[in-house]
Parts: structure tokens; C-alpha cells; sequence
């Protein structure tokens, strides 16, 4: 993995990464990658591929259980950027 | 003194939850300048202390179980009103706007919670060097690290501030503090103790459970956290899996190819005096395969950071937490993220983002977890002729501070615990020993694991050969 790869990896997990920081990571996410390939292994000697695990139905009756509002002062005196009961973030359409 | 010991004087009036919560205060100013296990200390707690020496007075052993006791909690685990930071720069300032299930829990039984305990960052690490607010020193040798990622709450317990400390245990951040601080460590089976209030680091692993002195309080703390919530749609009945029984003796398989490399000699030797005390107390033990438990590591490094990249996807500095100023909705994200984050968490995301995608899907996460459903039959298989899996808690005795740097070499720290959390079996650790590094006597624990729902027959065998040689 060169030092693009691991740049690209951090755009599509939104952290900005610097140059300095990418040359490591390269270095450390090879020597994982290399050491979990085992688990190719374990795979090919069983014939499988994959397979989902002990899943059954949780389901819940969908309805509100608490006082709509109660937590809003908490919840957004948490927040970094706030109008009046509202979060406010950067605009994400251009105009122009 | 234990919570027994400590619950007896309570009622009697010989010692009161006053005194108590005043020594672990004092223990901590005087040690914690130097061990750094805590967060945040809680002064008000003193009050809460004074409320209840006034309510053992009046109810005496009708009292809540916990009444009294202090307690330290891990600070991936939220108390209203208190800072959750779980480590990161990225929550550095942020408050808990309510209780975790298990802090309820632990208040309605009358716990008092005296303070927050350090850990590595979002519960990524084996050593506490990882936290943004510095390291924690092992209160047995403080040139070495405690364990981690629960390794504020191990060295709290061990440092002498509470009996009892919660961590959470993802890859084995309770099991192996424990065994370097020398205590008790129990991660209960998956699903038994709610995580609603807990940051989610890996959810299919994460469990919270007590690191202490005995077994029995284990047992106790356990019992409290325990049941059925339905705010955590993953919590299990008691009938969710079939009964596992506690016997007079029990048949313990040791998976002995797996311990043939990478434990330390003098670490093997703790292991198997344990082994012959088992014998002698009139266990049968047998010797077991469980060739995918020796790969389970690698089949975790890719499951688990495929789960930390979606669940730490929440810290965006939009709701809260860490903001960074930008020109753009993706700058915000970019930097906020770059900057809260530190070392470990950033690998472990990328790390997470490369097997979930496309292309690599398949080969990475999809081929883990069907790793995961091997190891799953491949431990009922062993569990239809043994009732017990014995492993050493970790291959090596608590390491010196800043000595491992290379992530391979400190996530191997965690072989023996790992298959634990892929699985969803429990398991306990209990100090089985000690070796001697630098002229220090350093504690090595041993692992007890269980089938799943079979939480109860570890504290049976662990009081019996723990507990009763205290």
C-alpha cells in the first residue's frame, strides 16, 4: 500500500491525514494486512466463504416511549454550532 | 478488603460507606498524581456516602446489595452529567446527557461511583499508552504498563482506590489487565450485560464487565449489571441458550499446540502449577484441538476494524464533540476527525475502510466472518467433552512502558483472550502467579472459559480455586 492508497482510504473515511502520518500508516496497514491474510487460510481448508452468524428477529413495537423534547436542551447543549433548537452546519449546495 | 468484607462491616455498624468512600478519595490523592488510573474524581460522591451510612443505619442488611460500595468506571461509559471522554481529544469535553443500562444498574444497587477511569483511546489498545490524556502506570511496578484498554480500572482496583472497577472488554481489554494488575477479570457471555451507554468500539465483541479482588465480587458486580434491556436489542434471556450446570468437579481441555509458541517459560510454568492445583482438587484435565482459535487474531484484525470504521463514523463534529473549523461540510469532517483522532484509532479506521471495501469485501471481512462461524462450531464441537477451556490470560507478564511499539507485536498480546470475543463465549481471568522481571514480582493470570450462558460455572470454578485460597 503506498502512501496515495492510504490517502484515498482517508478521504473515504473523512480524516485528513498529512503526508508525515501516511508514510507510517503505509507501513503499519501492510504488516496487519499481511499478518490477517491467514484468515485465508481458515477459509480455503473448510471450502467456505462465507456466512452470517447467529441472527435472529429483535423487532420491537415502533413507537415513541419517551416525552418528545425531554432530552432536546441536553442533547443540544452538546452540539457545536447551534440556532435557537437547531444544529447549524456548513451549506452543502452551491448557488452559483 | 473485599465487597463482602466490606458489606459485612457496613451492616454491623464497624465500618460505614462514610469511611469508605473517604479512604478511596485519600488513596487516590495520595497515588494518583503518580499512577494516573483516573479521569475525573468525584468529590460529591462524599455526600452520596453520607446518605447512605444514614440508610444502613435504618435498613442494616436490607439494604441494596451495593450500598455504599465505591466504584470506578471506565469513561467509554456514559454517567449523566459527567464528561465521557473514552480517552479522545475528539470528546474531550463532552457530557454524558444520560446513564449507561449498566450505571442505572449499578446506582439502583446503591454503588457509589467515586470517578472515571483512564483507558486506551475509543478502547483500542493493550497497554493505556494509547489514551490522549496520558499514560496509566501498573500500580504492582510503575516502570511498566497496567494492560489495556480497561487498564485505568485495573490499576484503580489494584492501586487499593475501590474494590471494584467496570471496563469493557472488546479483544480482551477487562481479562488482560487484569491478569498484569493481578486481579480478577470477567467478560461476561456476549449479550448478557446491556451496551446501551456504552461507545461502541466493535459491536458484536463489546461487553462490560468488573475487574476486583475476588471472585465472589465479581459474581456480585456481574449479577447487578446482568439481564434484559430493551434499549440493547442484543441482551439475552435466561433461556436464550441451554443450561450450563456447575458441578462438584469439572473436565478442563487444554488447546496445548496453541500454547506451544510466543508464552513466555516462566509464564508456562505459573500455567501449568495451575494445571497441577486443578488436578489436585480432583479436576479431570484433558488436553483439546482448537486449530482456528490459533488464527483467530487475524481473523478479529479484520472483523473488528471493519466495525470501528462504521461505529466511530458518529464523531463528525456536527452533534458534538471535537469542531473544527472549515471552508466546507467536508473540511469540518476532515479536520475534525484528523485532529480528534489519534494514531491508533486513524490505523484502525483505514484498516477497517480497506477490507469493508469494494474489492476487498470478500476477501477480507466476508472470509472473517465466516472465520468467526467456524470457530463458533469448532468450540461447541470441544464443549460437548469438556466443561472448561483452560488458556493463560496473556503469553507474558505486564511489559515496560513504551517498549512495544510495532502494532503486530501488541496486538499479539491479546492471542489468547480474542477468540473469546469472536465467539461470544465467556471467560474469566484469575491471578494464577507471579514471575519475576527486574527484581519484581509481576502477576500472570490464568483464563477460565466457558460455554456460552455458562458465566456462572466460571465464578463456581473461580471461587473454588481462587477465592478459597485467599
Amino acid at each position: 500500500m503506498n502512501k496515495d492508497d492510504i490517502l484515498h482510504l482517508g478521504e473515504l473515511a473523512r480524516i485528513r491525514i498529512s503526508d508525515q502520518e501516511a508514510e507510517s500508516l503505509s507501513t503499519d496497514i501492510d504488516a496487519v494486512l499481511a499478518y490477517v491474510s491467514v484468515v485465508n487460510e481458515i477459509t480455503a481448508e473448510e471450502g467456505m466463504t462465507k456466512k452470517v452468524g447467529a441472527v435472529y428477529n429483535v423487532f420491537r413495537e415502533d413507537k415513541v416511549t419517551v416525552e418528545p423534547g425531554s432530552h432536546t436542551q441536553a442533547l443540544m447543549a452538546e452540539a457545536p454550532h447551534v440556532k435557537k433548537d437547531r444544529l447549524m452546519v456548513k451549506k452543502i449546495l452551491n448557488t452559483d | 478488603m473485599t465487597i463482602t468484607e466490606l458489606r459485612t462491616k457496613f451492616v454491623s455498624g464497624e465500618y460505614t460507606p462514610e469511611a469508605a468512600v473517604a479512604q478511596s478519595l485519600a488513596v487516590i490523592a495520595e497515588k494518583d498524581v503518580d499512577i494516573h488510573a483516573f479521569l475525573a474524581v468525584y468529590e460529591d460522591a462524599q455526600q452520596e456516602a453520607v446518605a447512605a451510612t444514614a440508610q444502613y443505619a435504618k435498613e442494616g442488611a436490607d439494604a441494596p446489595v451495593l450500598l455504599g460500595v465505591p466504584v470506578a468506571i471506565k469513561n467509554n461509559i456514559l454517567i449523566k452529567g459527567r464528561k465521557a471522554t473514552a480517552g479522545s481529544k475528539i470528546l474531550e469535553h463532552y457530557t454524558a446527557t444520560y446513564d449507561a443500562t449498566i450505571i442505572t444498574r449499578l446506582k439502583e444497587a446503591g454503588a457509589i461511583i467515586v470517578g472515571s477511569t483512564n483507558m486506551d483511546e475509543f478502547a483500542m489498545g493493550s497497554s493505556t499508552e494509547n489514551s490522549a490524556f496520558g499514560p496509566t502506570k501498573n500500580p504492582v511496578d510503575t516502570a511498566r504498563v497496567p494492560g489495556g484498554s480497561s487498564g485505568g480500572s485495573a490499576a484503580a482496583v489494584a492501586m487499593g482506590a475501590v474494590t471494584v472497577a467496570i471496563g469493557t472488554d472488546t479483544g480482551g481489554s477487562i481479562r488482560q489487565p487484569a491478569s498484569y494488575c493481578g486481579l480478577v477479570g470477567f467478560k461476561p457471555t456476549y449479550g448478557a450485560v446491556s451496551r446501551s451507554g456504552l461507545m461502541a468500539m466493535g459491536s458484536s465483541f463489546d461487553q462490560a464487565g468488573p475487574l476486583t479482588t475476588s471472585v465472589a465480587d465479581a459474581q456480585l458486580v456481574h449479577s447487578v449489571m446482568a439481564g434484559k434491556d430493551v434499549m440493547d436489542a442484543t441482551t439475552i434471556g435466561d433461556d436464550t441458550y441451554p443450561e450450563v450446570p456447575v458441578r462438584e468437579t469439572y473436565t478442563i481441555g487444554i488447546p496445548r499446540s496453541f500454547l506451544k509458541e510466543g508464552v513466555d517459560v516462566d509464564v508456562m510454568e505459573v500455567f501449568e502449577t495451575h494445571v497441577a492445583e486443578l488436578i489436585a482438587a480432583g479436576h479431570t484435565v484433558v488436553d483439546i484441538d482448537l486449530p482456528l482459535f490459533e488464527k483467530g487474531l487475524a481473523a478479529y484484525y479484520v472483523s473488528m476494524p471493519a466495525e470501528v470504521s462504521s461505529n466511530l463514523a458518529r464523531y463528525d463534529g456536527m452533534r458534538y464533540g471535537l469542531s473544527v473549523e472549515g471552508e466546507t461540510l467536508l473540511d469540518v469532517y476532515e479536520k475534525s476527525r484528523g485532529d480528534g483522532f489519534g494514531d491508533e484509532v486513524k490505523r484502525r479506521i483505514l484498516l477497517g475502510t480497506y477490507v469493508l471495501s469494494s474489492g476487498y469485501y470478500d476477501a477480507y471481512y466476508g472470509k472473517a466472518e465466516a472465520a468467526r462461524e467456524l470457530m463458533r462450531e469448532e468450540l461447541a464441537t470441544v464443549f460437548t467433552a469438556v466443561d472448561i477451556v483452560l488458556t493463560p490470560s496473556a503469553p507474558t507478564p505486564a511489559y515496560l512502558a513504551g517498549s512495544l511499539t510495532d502494532p503486530v507485536s501488541i496486538y499479539k498480546q491479546d492471542i489468547f483472550t480474542v477468540p473469546v470475543n469472536l465467539t461470544g463465549v465467556p471467560a474469566i481471568s484469575i491471578p494464577g502467579g507471579t514471575v519475576e522481571r527486574d527484581g519484581k514480582d509481576l502477576p500472570v493470570g490464568v483464563q477460565y472459559i466457558a460455554p456460552h450462558g455458562g458465566d456462572d460455572r466460571l465464578f463456581d470454578l473461580g471461587i473454588k480455586m481462587y477465592d478459597s485460597k485467599m
